[in-house]
């Protein structure tokens, strides 16, 4: 137990520093940095503009309401600024692979694939966490649950959020891991990116009952927002958090299984 | 112009090694648009008319929309221009009997037949799946306009981004510069959703831009929004912004190239 709590004390270490070189990196080109902060707040601002549209004509989205669906646009957006804000690294795998540029992390004595995962985040991208945070809190005061809901509700919720972060880094961690075989894979993420970019919509749009188990179980977008969302606001259904502990588990170590796998195949370009 | 000619087919086969890649890009594109589909699917189900469009209108604006973002697309010329300029590859191009920016076209040019290929396959299943949902408007007259306002909207979007790029001759990092105009200039062109959708300034203001040009107004002629004048008004228009996005390049490429480095050499 001991041995454990060095590791992760290890590990955790490594990941401050890596946020801290990062942030130093990001300053040494400060108006850089701004613009793409400015960046990232028109695209929230873009993604908030179009539910708004949608609503100017409707009064409910497959049976959620403005508020709520805020609650499923904040979550999108607090999940993917903290994706990008703390595995960055992940994202542009594939080009450190072909690269070669990978070997700077596998030679080091900490495991690879957290290595991989967290090594570096891009803060430019807390922007959209923070946005996110502020567009759920919003539209969770106009929904006025009640205090004593609201306490039963968010330690699900913010379970629920673990699991969605669980199974958005884990997918894309298996597509990004195809880079070890294919030598051009830097446009394998947009499969992904555009999949999860659904879930900032109810998953209930999807009224063709093969499309929607797709979301639910092939690539689970419907875990990522609109779960959490429904857990927050109508409280806890065992069954859907059953469900996305499950999916998340075993995204989770298939993608650490399938990571390993390609790891064998890396052949270190350049070296 | 043979060794123009021989950079693009060089680019062309290039590309044809990394299909999957190029595939997966348009395949995971096609996601965006089936979100897309849906969603005004189910708004579409309260209500006939949203500002003025009825929901063939709209899903015609999505589906032949995608067609005209991929098609016109030049995939993120501005960061390997960047790159050229701080590694010192520019070198390469610089001692040779070829105009640098001329290489790029060329080099897009190469790029984008693969992905042209690719994507309007997908748009050939996708127009016979959902041929009963959408306009099909096969007026020659206005399909040639639009082919031509496609050309120009193509060499738009290939000046800008090398405009872009060439900002590096004095920035280290643009990075971000180019990720927020792009995303600038998407929402200009009415590619995240029509224009008209939001309040008019909105859509005076992007009047002002050439990004409209490349996406919201082919598409209005297409839906017979807008007249065969205006269209033709909106490619002499197209011609006016490649004139002078050419202009600024040639002025950017003259004062740039002083504080090239040629880091390397």
């Amino acid at each position: 137990m001991n041995h454990m709590g060095v590791k992760i004390k290890r590990l955790g270490k490594i990941w401050l520093l890596g946020l801290y070189s990062r942030i130093m990196q990001r300053l040494e080109y400060r108006f850089n940095f701004f613009v793409m902060v400015v960046g990232g707040i028109i695209q929230m601002s873009l993604m908030i503009a179009f539910v708004n549209i949608i609503f100017n004509y409707i009064n409910n989205l497959s049976g959620w309401n403005y508020d709520q669906a805020m609650i499923i646009v904040g979550s999108y957006m607090m999940v993917d600024g903290f994706l990008w804000g703390t595995c960055a690294y992940l994202f542009g795998l594939s080009l450190h692979i072909r690269e070669g540029t990978l070997d700077t992390l596998i030679v080091k004595p900490a495991d690879t694939q957290f290595l991989v995962t967290a090594s570096q985040g891009d803060p430019e991208d807390w922007v959209k966490f923070a946005i996110g945070l502020m567009v759920f809190l919003n539209s969770l005061i106009k929904l006025d649950i009640g205090l004593a809901n609201l306490m039963v509700n968010t330690p699900f919720y913010l379970l629920m959020m673990l699991n969605s972060i669980v199974i958005i880094y884990s997918i894309s961690l298996i597509i990004r891991s195809i880079a070890f075989w294919s030598t051009d894979a830097s446009n394998f993420w947009y499969v992904i990116d555009n999949l999860t970019k659904i879930s900032q919509y109810p998953a209930d749009i999807f009224f063709n009952k093969i499309v929607k188990i797709f979301f639910y179980t092939i690539i689970p977008a419907a875990f990522i927002a609109t779960v959490p969302a429904e857990i927050m606001i109508h409280g806890p259904n065992f069954y859907l958090i059953l469900s996305s502990t499950i999916v998340a588990i075993i995204f989770f170590f298939a993608s650490r299984k399938f990571f390993n796998f390609a790891l064998k195949d890396y052949s270190s370009a350049s070296s | 112009m043979r060794k123009y000619w021989k950079i693009i087919t060089n680019e062309f086969q290039k590309n044809l090694t990394y299909r999957a890649n190029i595939i997966s890009y348009n395949f995971g594109n096609l996601f965006e648009i089936i979100s897309q589909i849906t969603i005004w699917t189910v708004i579409f189900q309260g209500t006939n008319m949203i500002k003025g469009y009825t929901y063939p209108e709209m899903m015609t604006y999505i589906i032949i929309g995608w067609v005209i973002l991929f098609a016109t697309s030049n995939y993120g010329f501005e960061e390997r221009i960047a790159k050229d300029i701080h590694q010192g590859t520019m070198s390469n191009m610089i001692v040779k009997p070829i105009s640098y920016i001329r290489y790029i076209i060329a080099v897009s040019m190469g790029r984008v037949v693969v992905a042209l290929v690719s994507v309007v396959t997908i748009e050939i299943a996708m127009l016979y799946l959902l041929h009963d949902k959408i306009i099909l408007n096969f007026n020659p007259a206005t399909l040639l306009l639009m082919l031509a306002m496609l050309i120009a909207a193509f060499f738009i979007k290939l000046l800008f981004s090398i405009l872009i790029g060439l900002i590096a001759f004095w920035f280290i990092e643009i990075s971000g510069t180019y990720f927020s105009l792009n995303i600038f200039s998407k929402f200009m062109s009415g590619a995240y959703f029509p224009m008209n959708l939001l309040p008019i300034t909105f859509v005076n203001i992007s009047l002002f831009f050439p990004f409209i040009y490349t996406f919201f107004i082919p598409l209005q002629l297409y839906l017979k929004k807008i007249t065969f004048m205006e269209g033709l008004r909106g490619l002499g228009v197209e011609i006016l912004w490649l004139f002078l996005l050419y202009l600024l390049i040639k002025l950017v490429w003259h004062f740039g190239l002083k504080k090239y480095e040629a880091a390397g050499v």
